[in-house]
């Protein structure tokens, strides 16, 4: 499995358990809006701290926009950005 | 409570945001996250201010929450702001009031809008929050009454 697609898999757990979608997150595509699946702005506060305790980054200030979050690849894309890895993973 | 990209503007330069916050949403965060959630996402007199406002703290907290998501949505962008920009106090008299910092604060002299003014409640599992602002410039695109 490539970097990316590891990267992924972690933020769909996050998403998960902090996202508090209205669907399940395994019926989403990378690339579906997460925000029409029921994220909120206040989910997207916790999605961004679990991410980082996941992958032990800190999303910056300029990260901290609407499409940040606006699907599964786009916070997969902001992750690798901070240099997130899969091996960093923590559980 | 999802984000919404459209900005409600209403004639005669008045701006307006609302939102609505789930009181659950904000105590499993605090659960989860602990000082980590409360230090990204509020300012130390904010937290002050909620716990010594009427209700529970997590009501206090869900309710300057949605108070600053309405006034966001008020600047027309969240993009780029950190939450602790928007800072919603408490006057000695129980009145919330506004303080805008940082890129909200910019967005803010970008688009002529004045004070900012808030109004937040809360009732069991359920927070709400109003901001209204006037331009520092008249709406140029009114509608009038003939159209």
């Amino acid at each position: 499995m490539s970097d990316t697609g590891a990267i992924r898999d972690e933020v769909r757990r996050v998403l998960a358990e902090h996202g508090r979608l209205v669907v399940d997150v395994g019926e989403l595509s990378d690339d579906d809006d997460l925000y029409r699946a029921g994220l909120t702005s206040h989910s997207s506060v916790t999605v961004m701290l679990a991410c980082e305790d996941a992958f032990d980054v800190e999303f910056t200030t300029q990260l901290l926009t609407k499409a940040t979050f606006a699907s599964v690849a786009a916070i997969g894309d902001a992750l690798a950005s901070l240099g997130a890895e899969p091996d960093a993973v923590s559980s | 409570m999802t984000g919404s990209s459209v900005r409600p503007r209403c004639a005669h330069g008045a701006h307006v945001g609302v939102d609505l916050q789930d009181v659950g949403a904000v105590t499993d965060a605090v659960d989860r996250f602990g000082e980590r959630y409360l230090a990204r996402v509020y300012t130390g007199a904010e937290r002050h201010a909620a716990a010594a406002g009427s209700g529970t703290l997590p009501q206090g907290l869900a309710a300057r929450f949605a108070a600053k998501e309405a006034v966001l949505k008020l600047l027309g962008s969240a993009d780029g702001v950190d939450l602790r920009e928007v800072e919603v106090l408490r006057e000695p008299s129980g009145e919330p009031r506004v303080r805008l910092r940082g890129r909200a604060a910019q967005l803010a002299r970008e688009r002529q809008i004045g004070p900012v003014a808030v109004s937040m409640s809360h009732e069991g599992e359920h927070a709400v929050a109003v901001a209204m602002a006037v331009s520092a410039q008249p709406e140029t695109t009114a509608r009038t009454d003939d159209e």
